[in-house]
């Protein structure tokens, strides 16, 4: 199987498989306009990730490559979160900031199926918390003042009369 | 939107400074695309303008961390990936997209089995940018006449057109445009007649069947 | 409400500004410590948001004032269900959610609320006209005001869902059929106010009409099908279940018009006589479903008459259709031959003879699924043999088969190790003296 070089933004160069770097639509896309093989030796520099993101990336990337391609359609989308396979449950078990850049670094190589279970992971962070573990969750400062708090709790109140 | 950039290039943040700097990378691996492209080595060419195009994705939120230990020293503390970029920082992300995926478009022409879909995608991200951009629309305008549309197609050229009324390559297309329309007329033409045919001679056959009994 | 209106002023501003990605604005402030504000963008937590409940959604809109913007972007709120709230919801939430979602709102359930009211839906369909489906089902406390409200905003509604709202009149038809141009599925099922002017006014009115359900609508009258036939020739699905007053001459009418049927149900429609299925066969020759429970004077001869042309017949159900025989049987084994679910329940003159027709029909060894066979007296074991060939056989009924046995099960089992058998037999002994009754429970194959 053929590799191209990925760089991270902070240098190191990564050799990968074609087939595990063909996960992410933007390599694909290039791969597919170069006619499928970079014979180019140059590293292709990715300068939004860092090696610690990437190498986790690829360590996805190496484990979903013989999924079948996601469904395209958006609008449809499901919004269940209790579908996320074993290996990415214990795959996202990070630290809020590693889990905040493989989102990016998902959304940048464009990864559906990475971005997807990432944003699920921290979706299910919030349900059935309340507004002050939320905050306490992702350490957000409540900037509403005091009345402002109590007009947005009135507004949004009707969901927690059962 | 002048309010989302107030600065000058002049006065940067540490931040700015590193879209800067990328903007810069992304434009010389674009003239490197150009150079290639000149001395007719496109696949080359492709694999740089694509790079260009990853130095400028997503430039406004970027990875500090790692590069600034390098460049600057490092931060603490949370960073915040968000960086706001100047309006001539912006301008120039948004001239360099445009002639990268532009410069695609007319690589993958050159290809002995060219992508059509991939073509008109690249030339439609143009648009979006440049709804006047020439050279876009005339490529549009082939790669939907090789995708069959032909009447998408003849509406594409003929905007190409509006600003160089005689460039012989539009004409050319137009031509071919114009040729395969009348062709798909006579082919429906002829179809119809065929099935008009059948029908009579279905008719006749029921009349012989009546005369047999 | 005020801050509910900077909020939106925001969000406007933010997408404007946005409108070229390398705009970024000043999103979090300068002391904000939040690594998820600091790292991700505003359209990677909405895509966050957009796994997410109303109930989380309302929460996360309580926690700071940029999650406020973002938890109540309209992108999040194109379809809410709010089923699980139930009777308790009142007014005021459909009202507040309406103003929340505005133009966003494509679909919207408020099944089994019932206090929801007139009112409340006026100001929905005031402030979300761009609805497609909704759902109101079991929503009693709703009256034609409703739908003269949805016949002044809802021009884009096609499924709407009016189960069990018996207090609805032909007028919520006439407001429809006034308003709602694009409808095309349209449920009424026990609003037994409703008459055949009301449908007369929807078939007119609603030339999309594919779907109509309107089970238990006991004044419908064959003057109801002369309509349909007439103006709803996209019709598809029909359930006039126990629809009691509707007779051969309206299914005349309805079969010569509608001739794209798909799914019919007439169980109960006991004034139905062998002319209804003749006029099927005559013009429905796209059938796949037919539900006739209780036609208790569909006899072989009617029978014949659809197999014969029905041949994309999958569902039948033909419970208690008592005059049936064999004959139909053997009519349906030769006709329909991709027959995948057939039920017999207490068709009481099936013998082996017609189960072996079925047995050794085209579509038995590979399509056939389900059969009912419940409350047959007449079959026994050898019919059990006459279906061992179905290798596609799933579940079979076998209750009250006063002359199955154990034995005869156990063998199709063994042929057929995965199909479901569901039977029952009495205690070989009488209860023992201690007076504790064995349970009568199901006895699924597993017992024996």
């Amino acid at each position: 199987m053929p590799n191209i070089k990925l760089q991270s933004s902070d240098g190191e160069v990564f050799d990968v498989d074609v087939d595990v770097a063909k996960q992410s639509i933007t390599i694909k896309t290039m791969l597919e306009d170069l006619g499928m093989d970079e014979d180019d030796d140059e590293a292709i520099p990715l300068p939004n990730v860092n090696s610690a993101i990437l190498g986790k990336v690829l360590e996805w990337c190496q484990f979903h490559k013989d999924d079948p391609p996601p469904p395209e359609d958006e609008e449809n989308r499901e919004k269940r979160t209790d579908d996320l396979c074993g290996f990415d449950i214990d795959f996202l078990k990070v630290d809020q900031g590693t889990l905040f850049e493989l989102i990016l670094a998902a959304n940048y190589l464009d990864i559906k199926g990475l971005l997807d279970a990432s944003c699920k992971t921290v979706a299910n962070m919030i349900k059935g918390k309340t507004p002050e573990e939320i905050r306490k969750t992702f350490n957000i400062k409540n900037d509403f003042t005091p009345a402002e708090e109590e007009q947005v709790r009135k507004e949004n109140s009707w969901c927690e009369e059962k | 939107m002048a309010e989302a950039a107030p600065l000058d290039d002049g006065d940067l943040s540490k931040k700015q400074a590193i879209a800067l700097k990328r903007i810069d990378q992304g434009e010389i691996y674009k003239q490197e695309g150009n150079m290639c492209y000149r001395e007719k080595n496109y696949k080359k060419a492709i694999g740089k303008y694509h790079r260009a195009l990853l130095q400028v994705k997503d430039v406004d939120r970027q990875d500090g961390q790692q590069m600034l230990k390098g460049m600057m020293g490092g931060v603490s503390g949370v960073e915040d990936r968000s960086c706001q970029l100047t309006a001539t920082m912006a301008e120039r992300v948004k001239e360099l997209e445009m002639s990268c995926y532009n410069n695609l478009a007319a690589c993958l022409l050159h290809d002995t089995n060219p992508n059509y879909e991939r073509v008109k995608e690249y030339c439609q991200n143009v648009l979006k940018l440049d709804e006047q951009n020439r050279k876009a629309w005339y490529r549009q305008g082939v790669a939907l006449y090789h995708l069959k549309d032909y009447e998408e197609a003849q509406d594409c050229l003929n905007r190409a057109r509006k600003k160089v009324p005689k460039d012989p390559d539009i004409l050319r297309y137009l031509n071919l445009c114009k040729e395969a329309l009348s062709k798909q007329l006579q082919a429906e033409k002829h179809r119809y007649q065929g099935m008009f045919q059948k029908m009579a001679e279905g008719e006749e056959e029921v009349i012989e069947m009546d005369d047999d009994k | 409400m005020t801050l509910y209106m900077t909020a939106y002023i925001a969000c406007e501003i933010y997408q404007g500004c946005n409108a070229h990605k390398c705009f970024a604005v000043v999103w979090v402030s300068a002391d904000d410590l939040s690594l998820i504000n600091q790292k991700l963008p505003k359209e990677l937590i909405l895509r966050i948001f957009s796994y997410l409940d109303v109930v989380s959604l309302c929460r996360c809109a309580q926690v700071s004032k940029a999650w406020n913007v973002l938890a109540l972007d309209g992108s999040n709120w194109q379809r809410v269900n709010l089923f699980e709230f139930q009777t308790d919801i009142e007014g005021p939430v459909v009202a507040n959610i309406s103003k929340r979602c505005g133009g966003f709102l494509k679909a919207l359930s408020l099944e089994g609320c019932k206090s929801v009211t007139d009112d409340a839906l006026k100001v929905f369909a005031e402030n979300c006209r761009n609805i497609e489906e909704l759902n109101l089902d079991d929503c009693k406390s709703i009256t034609d005001h409703t739908a003269s409200s949805l016949s002044l905003y809802s021009k884009k509604l096609t499924i709407l869902d009016l189960g069990s709202c018996t207090a609805i009149s032909d007028q919520t038809l006439k407001s429809l059929s006034d308003g709602c141009p694009l409808l095309s599925q349209l449920n009424i099922s026990w609003c037994d106010q409703i008459s055949d002017n009301g449908i007369e006014a929807l078939a007119r009115g609603c030339k999309e009409l594919k779907v109509l359900r309107c089970k238990g609508c006991v004044m419908l009258t064959d003057e109801s099908l002369l309509h349909l036939g007439l103006h709803s020739p996209k019709l598809t699905v029909l359930n006039l279940q126990a629809c009691v007053n509707i007779s051969d001459d309206g299914m005349q009418h309805l079969a010569r018009g509608c001739e794209n049927l798909r799914l019919l149900c007439l169980s109960g429609c006991a004034n139905l006589t062998d002319r209804t299925l003749i006029s099927l066969s005559n013009h429905c020759h796209k059938l796949r479903t037919l539900e006739v429970s209780s036609c208790c004077q569909f006899s072989d001869s009617g029978f014949q008459a659809l197999a014969r042309t029905c041949s994309e017949l999958r569902q039948m159900d033909l419970e208690e259709c008592v005059l049936i025989s064999d004959a139909s049987l053997s009519h349906l084994a030769i006709g329909c031959p991709k027959l995948e679910t057939l039920t017999l329940s207490h068709c009481e003159l099936i013998t082996d003879e017609g189960i072996r027709h079925i047995g050794t029909s085209a579509c038995a060894t590979e399509v056939l699924k389900v059969i009912e066979l419940d409350n047959c007296p007449l079959i026994t074991d050898a019919s059990l043999e006459h279906l061992m060939g179905c290798h596609g056989l799933q579940r079979i009924e076998l209750y009250d088969c006063q002359l199955i046995t154990r034995a005869g099960i156990r063998r199709l089992q063994s042929q057929l190790p995965t199909v479901m058998v569901h039977a029952y037999f009495a205690p070989p002994t009488p209860p023992t003296s201690d007076g504790r009754q064995r349970p009568r429970y199901c006895r699924c194959c597993s017992i024996l």
